[in-house]
C-alpha cells in the first residue's frame, strides 16, 4: 500500500469524524482534528492535510447546495428545498439560502455543477428570447 | 485635115524662127542626165529613204497609238470594273459594319438592361434585408423595453406574500431531473 492511498483513507476517516449526525461538516470538529494533528507532529502531515482539504471540498461540493430566493428567507421554503433535493439525490444536503431581489420571485438552486431555476427573472428572460 | 495642116505649119514656123541646134541639144541632154543621176544617187535616194523611215515611224506611231488607245480603253474598262467591284465591296463592308454596329449596340443595350435589372434586384434585396433588420431591431428593442418595464413593475408592485407564494410554488414544481 502506498503512502498516498494510506493518506487518502485517513483523510476520508477524518472527514467522517468531522460530520454530524445529519452528515453535515461541523467546523468545530474540523478545528479539533486540525489541532490534534498539529500537536501529533506526524511525518506526512502536509500530505494528509492536503488530502483532508480535498475531501472536505469534495464533500462541500457534493452535499452543499446554495439557493437564491426572491422573497424573505422562510423556514418553510428552506425545508421545502431541502426536502426536494434530499429526495432527489437520496442523501442529506446542507443548504445555504441567499435572498436575491434580482430574481424578483422564485428560486435558483446550485448543487454540484447543476443549476435548477424557476424564477420570474428567468421566465422573463425566456420570454424576451422568444421575441427574438 | 485643115487643122492638122495648120499645126504642122505652126511648128515648121517655130522651128524656122528659133532653129534647133542638135549637138547642143544632145550635150545638154547628156548633162541633164548626169546631173539627174548624181542628184538621184547622192541626194534623192537619201531623202527617199529618210521619207520612208519617217513614214515607217509614223505608221509605227499610229499603230502604237491605236494599240495604246485600245490598251487605254481596256484599262479604263478594267478600272471601271475595279471601281464597281470596289464600290460593291465597300458597300458590302459598310453594310456589314452597320449590321455589326447595330448588333453591338443591341448587345450593349441588353447587357446594360440586365445590369440595371441586377442592380435593381440587389437594391430591392438590400432594402428588404435592411427593412427586416430594422424591424427585427425594433422588435428586439420593444421586447427588451417591455421586459425591462415588466421587471421593474414586478419588482415594485409584487407584495412579499405574492413573492413567497410564487417561490413556494416554484420550489414545489421545480424539475430536479437532468
Amino acid at each position: 500500500m502506498t503512502f498516498s492511498s494510506k493518506y487518502k483513507r485517513l483523510a476520508k476517516s477524518l472527514l467522517h469524524l468531522s460530520l454530524n449526525e445529519e452528515g453535515h461538516i461541523v467546523e468545530s470538529k474540523i478545528e479539533e482534528i486540525l489541532s490534534s494533528l498539529r500537536s501529533s507532529n506526524h511525518t506526512g502531515l502536509k500530505s494528509l492535510l492536503r488530502y483532508f482539504y480535498t475531501e472536505v471540498r469534495r464533500h462541500e461540493y457534493t452535499y452543499h447546495a446554495v439557493a437564491e430566493i426572491g422573497c424573505k428567507d422562510d423556514p418553510s421554503i428552506t425545508n421545502s428545498i431541502v426536502k426536494r433535493l434530499e429526495s432527489n439525490i437520496g442523501k442529506n444536503i446542507k443548504l445555504t439560502v441567499i435572498e436575491n431581489p434580482q430574481i424578483i420571485s422564485g428560486c435558483r438552486i446550485r448543487l454540484k455543477d447543476d443549476v435548477y431555476e424557476d424564477s420570474l427573472q428567468s421566465r422573463l428572460q425566456k420570454l424576451e428570447k422568444s421575441f427574438h | 485635115m485643115s487643122t492638122l495642116a495648120s499645126i504642122t505649119e505652126t511648128a515648121q514656123g517655130i522651128a524656122d524662127t528659133f532653129g534647133v541646134d542638135w549637138p547642143m541639144l544632145i550635150a545638154q541632154s547628156i548633162n541633164f542626165l548626169l546631173v539627174a543621176f548624181v542628184i538621184w544617187k547622192f541626194a534623192f535616194r537619201n531623202v527617199l529613204s529618210t521619207i520612208k523611215e519617217r513614214e515607217q515611224q509614223i505608221a509605227d506611231s499610229l499603230k502604237n497609238a491605236d494599240r495604246i488607245k485600245l490598251e487605254l480603253e481596256e484599262t479604263e474598262k478594267k478600272q471601271h470594273e475595279t471601281l464597281q467591284e470596289a464600290s460593291l465591296s465597300a458597300k458590302k463592308t459598310v453594310s456589314e459594319a452597320q449590321n455589326k454596329a447595330k448588333a453591338f449596340i443591341e448587345e450593349q443595350k441588353e447587357s446594360a438592361r440586365k445590369q440595371a435589372e441586377e442592380i435593381i434586384a440587389k437594391a430591392k434585396l438590400a432594402m428588404d434585408l435592411e427593412r427586416e433588420k430594422v424591424l427585427a431591431e425594433a422588435k428586439d428593442e420593444i421586447a427588451s423595453l417591455v421586459i425591462l418595464t415588466t421587471t421593474k413593475v414586478l419588482q415594485k408592485e409584487l407584495s412579499e406574500d405574492d413573492r413567497s407564494r410564487f417561490s413556494q410554488s416554484a420550489i414545489d414544481n421545480l424539475n430536479l431531473t437532468n
